[in-house]
């Protein structure tokens, strides 16, 4: 399901035009993003967690040039499902 | 985190005030946006949604695993799991503030904080290494200064003195003594100086190396007068014939004849062994600018020593040469350290540990001792042995490596093997 046909199912679930239900999901998703970027966690009952992890940084051999590098830190997002989806999709 | 967990009813809240809608109504959009994602990953089993990312349903496999409490092994049945691939605007906007960072390439032991000092030192160092540089060139320029210039002196000199006296010598000798025709004369002499300066550039070095023999040595003196004498002979001999040797052997005595031999073998021996010895440790280059005058001479007579020897032996240089070989310690040297590679790699896989017991190194057990001893029988291999008392074939490793047998697969009868005691290893 792609972005297209998941604004159309949207749409149809909250009674919403398309472009509406297209600006809604930007809203969500723009808060969500400042949200993570601001530091802190998004927790969605009956979905799943969000969480921005600090990646530490590592040395890593590359197996063509035998190189040693150094990747720095990073801080990646992770989504963690709700316990109640894990079991719905097991 | 710090704010506490940012939830869905705050999410709504954020919405309503953005898109000016009411409560309610963004509540029940978040909750359907996250409903819709679950249907959708149940319709499809994949949800992208722009500037957040993907969510997927990824199929895991059926595993062995162990029970953590009764260590019974059980099956995890395979199942599906959600996974989330953030898109990458949302990926980059998360790492911003380590954004700046940039993987680097490191060298042997570096740490981050080495990192920095070494770029100061490394300036420091490389102006240090230009004056190094500069201060050295002017040294080893002078020590090479004199290497060369004997040897060129010396590439000279011959060149130049054989084709003098050989060329002068025949042309005067045969009108007087020989009855044969001059064009055949002519001819010979003419190959001698070739040969003569060919033999000079092969062997530079002789000429410094006799000047020093004859000074420090009164017995080289006197066969280098030998020589003197015998090249009166040997000058004769250039003019008469120098094709053929049997010719030669007819018109000159037996007795110079022997005695040129002689002294010629003598002295490429003494050449080559001192050759060889200049050659290893030759860092001594003395100029003897004193006896010059001599010294001429008896370039002249090793010239024509040389000539001679060339034209009717090709013994001589291969008595050098074998003279110069067992004179040179390198290659003996060099063969060393390859007959003990092989024995080095061996030990890197059987290093013994602190109580001397050879162990596999990596292997998943420690030989801790002797389990009981037994003695081969006939066809018997001790991966035999292996299967019979540490379970496995592939376990005959253990009982070379702590026998310290090579071949594994050749063990004679009778021989009494300890059978180690394994013990698996700590991590």
């Amino acid at each position: 399901m792609n972005n297209k046909d998941f604004i159309a199912e949207l749409a149809k679930a909250s009674n919403l035009t398309a472009k509406e239900a297209s600006e809604m999901s930007e809203g969500i998703v723009q808060i969500l993003a400042e949200q993570l970027c601001n530091d802190s966690d998004v927790n969605i009952q009956s979905f799943g967690s969000f969480e921005v992890k600090k990646k530490n940084e590592r040395v890593v051999v590359s197996p063509i040039t035998r190189q040693r590098m150094l990747v720095p830190p990073k801080l990646t997002l992770s989504f963690k499902p709700n316990a109640a989806i894990k079991d719905k999709f097991k | 985190m710090k704010e506490g967990k940012f939830m869905i009813q705050d999410l709504a809240d954020v919405l309503s005030q953005r898109k000016n809608i009411s409560a309610e109504k963004a509540r029940d959009v978040a909750r359907m946006f996250f409903d819709t994602i679950l249907a959708g990953l149940e319709k499809d089993r994949f949800v992208k949604i722009k500037g957040l990312g993907t969510f997927k349903l990824v199929s895991v496999d059926n595993r062995e695993s162990v029970d953590v409490n009764s260590g019974e092994r059980i099956v995890i049945e395979g199942h599906s799991k959600v996974s989330f691939t953030p898109d990458n605007a949302l990926k980059e906007a998360v790492n911003r503030p380590f954004a700046h960072f940039e993987t680097v390439v490191l060298n042997d032991e570096v740490t981050d904080e080495q990192l920095e000092q070494v770029d100061k030192r490394f300036a420091a160092e490389q102006e240090q290494a230009n004056e190094v540089v500069s201060k050295v060139i002017p040294e080893v320029i002078p020590e090479e200064k004199p290497i060369e210039e004997p040897i060129e002196e010396s590439i000279e000199k011959p060149v130049e003195t054989p084709v003098e006296t050989v060329i002068k010598t025949p042309a005067e000798t045969p009108a007087e003594t020989v009855t044969e025709t001059p064009i055949e004369t002519a001819e010979a002499p003419v190959e001698k100086p070739e040969e003569a300066p060919k033999a000079a550039a092969e062997e530079p070095v002789i000429p410094v190396v006799v000047q020093q023999e004859t000074q420090m040595d009164g017995q080289k003196v006197l066969l280098v007068k030998l020589v003197d004498t015998v090249q009166v002979d040997v000058n004769k001999n250039a003019t008469n014939l120098m094709e053929n040797n049997e010719i030669n052997n007819n018109i000159k005595s037996g007795k110079s004849r022997t005695a040129l031999w002689i002294v010629c073998v003598v002295m490429a021996l003494l050449l080559g062994y001192i050759l060889g010895y200049f050659r290893v440790f030759g860092s001594s280059v003395n100029k003897p600018t004193v006896v010059k005058d001599t010294v001429y001479i008896e370039k002249k007579q090793e010239k024509k020593a040389n000539a001679d020897t060339l034209a009717a032996v090709q013994e001589v240089p291969a008595a050098e040469v074998k003279a110069q070989e067992p004179a040179k310690p390198q290659p003996v040297v060099e063969e060393k350290p390859v007959e003990k590679k092989p024995v080095e790699k061996k030990t890197q896989i059987e290093e013994t540990n602190d109580s001397g017991i050879p162990q596999v190194k990596y292997g998943a057990y420690n030989i801790v001792g002797t389990q009981e001893t037994y003695t081969v029988k006939k066809g018997e291999t001790v991966r035999i042995i292996a299967e019979r008392y540490l379970g496995a074939r592939d376990m005959a490793i253990y009982i070379s490596t702590y026998n310290r047998i090579k071949n594994p697969d050749l063990v004679s009868v009778g021989t009494v093997l300890k059978i180690p005691k394994l013990e698996v290893k700590k991590k």
